[in-house]
Order: C-alpha cells, then sequence, then structure tokens
C-alpha cells in the first residue's frame, strides 16, 4: 500500500531520506491527525470538507517532506499548511450554505434561537475568507490571538485588526439581514 | 443585541473537534494516486521552452546534436 518508489529529493543523503521516512510520518500523523482535523473543522465549519482538507494537508506534508525540521516541533508547521488549505477552501467555497453546529447548541436551541443562530452562520460565512478564519477562530472558538497569528504566519496586530473588522462587518451584515446586533 | 450578547452567541457555534473516522488510508491513496502535481512555475517553463522551439526551430537540431 505505502508507496516505496517515491522518488528521493532534496534532504537526501547517499539515496536515503533524512528529513522524513514513511514510519516517522504515519506516527506523526497518527499524533496530529485530530489536532489538524480540529483546527481545519473549525477554520471551515464543514466536517466533511475538513477530512478532505486533513487528507490534503497531510498530503502536502509529505510532499514537502525535505522542509521538515526535526529539531522543531511538528504542530505549528502543519498547522500552517492546514491554515492555508483552509483558507483556499474558504476562498472557493460556496457561501450561504448552513452550517455544522454541535450537537447541543442545536439541541439547545428554540425555534427563534435557530433562526438567529442561522442568520449568524451566514453572516459568517459572506465575510471574506481571510476574516472568516479568524473570526471563527477567535470569535466562536476563542483561539488566542497568539496561536492565530502563528498559524496563518501573519502579525498579532493583523489578527486583532482582522478580528475587530469582522466584528463590523458581521454587526452590519445581520442589520441588512434585519437582526439588530 | 449588544456586542456580548453577539459575542455570547458566536461562542455557542463551536464545532466538535476530531474526525470520525480514522484517515490514514485516505492519506496513504492521496499519495500512492497522486503524482507530483505541476506547479505554475513548471507549467511556465514548459511553455517558454515551447515557445523557444517554435521561435526558433534551429535550436532543436542544436539541442539534439549535443546530446
Amino acid at each position: 500500500m505505502w508507496p516505496t518508489a517515491l522518488p528521493c529529493r532534496a534532504g537526501c543523503l547517499g539515496g536515503e531520506r533524512v528529513s522524513l521516512d514513511p514510519s516517522q510520518f504515519e506516527s506523526l500523523f497518527r499524533a496530529h491527525q485530530a489536532d489538524v482535523y480540529g483546527w481545519i473543522a473549525r477554520i471551515v465549519r464543514d466536517r466533511g470538507a475538513a477530512e478532505d482538507l486533513t487528507v490534503e494537508t497531510f498530503w502536502r506534508v509529505w510532499r514537502h517532506r525535505e522542509r521538515y525540521d526535526a529539531s522543531r516541533p511538528f504542530l505549528p508547521w502543519v498547522r500552517r499548511i492546514a491554515s492555508r488549505v483552509a483558507i483556499d477552501h474558504l476562498r472557493h467555497a460556496p457561501r450561504l450554505v448552513g452550517l455544522e453546529r454541535t450537537p447541543e447548541a442545536r439541541d439547545a436551541a428554540n425555534p427563534e434561537g435557530q433562526s438567529l443562530q442561522a442568520q449568524l452562520e451566514n453572516a459568517i460565512r459572506s465575510l471574506p475568507a481571510k476574516f472568516q478564519a479568524v473570526a471563527v477562530l477567535s470569535l466562536v472558538e476563542e483561539k488566542a490571538p497568539g496561536e492565530i497569528a502563528e498559524a496563518f504566519e501573519i502579525p498579532l496586530a493583523t489578527v486583532k485588526t482582522r478580528r475587530a473588522r469582522a466584528i463590523q462587518m458581521l454587526r452590519r451584515k445581520l442589520e441588512a439581514m434585519g437582526v439588530r446586533p | 443585541m449588544n456586542d456580548d450578547e453577539l459575542l455570547k452567541k458566536l461562542r455557542g457555534m463551536k464545532m466538535p473537534a476530531g474526525p470520525e473516522a480514522d484517515l490514514w488510508d485516505r492519506v496513504q491513496h492521496r499519495i500512492a494516486e497522486a503524482p507530483a502535481r505541476f506547479s505554475a512555475w513548471d507549467w511556465a517553463i514548459a511553455a517558454a521552452a515551447a515557445a523557444v522551439f517554435l521561435l526558433y526551430p534551429e535550436l532543436a537540431a542544436a539541442l539534439l546534436y549535443h546530446l
């Protein structure tokens, strides 16, 4: 099953890969699959797409394995790749589709609450990709600005600016929908 | 609804974490099935080479001579 005929690219020594071999790759995958999936799912808010994008992320990790530096933590590197994959998806994903929610949130919501939540979901989904990503990670998932900045390779101040702009845009979009935030 | 209420509503929309299935088989399939795709840069180089050979066909003979 494992492709043994993969070409040895940069990072090879005497024909042997020294950056990341298949067993190391599998170990890293097993250790970080859930985190990468969770990170992507939080950004794209679609479980099916998150699975596809997790596969895509680890495929890119393998493809660029010569860039892997074993002396540095794997998670920040793979999260940066996952963030790029997720943002690309948001840029091309259809807007204004219903987003998934936790079963608890779905059960707890009354009909009026469901309607408001659907409007909030659509308002978030209609934001430009880079604002949408920061909005969901910061406002919905309550991730720390530093964590978001590192994953998207942007300055901390940019995260804070995008967060503030996202709130403004959300308020405007909700007002346009007839919701008075 | 003020900002605090808006933020509270947003926080109620958290996504569940963790995949429903192990994705290792899919990753292996992806690696095995997908050959390295040409990047835009690769296509640009190929297009430039094709353009050179179309504009200066005599270069093809020179290249073949040196191979």
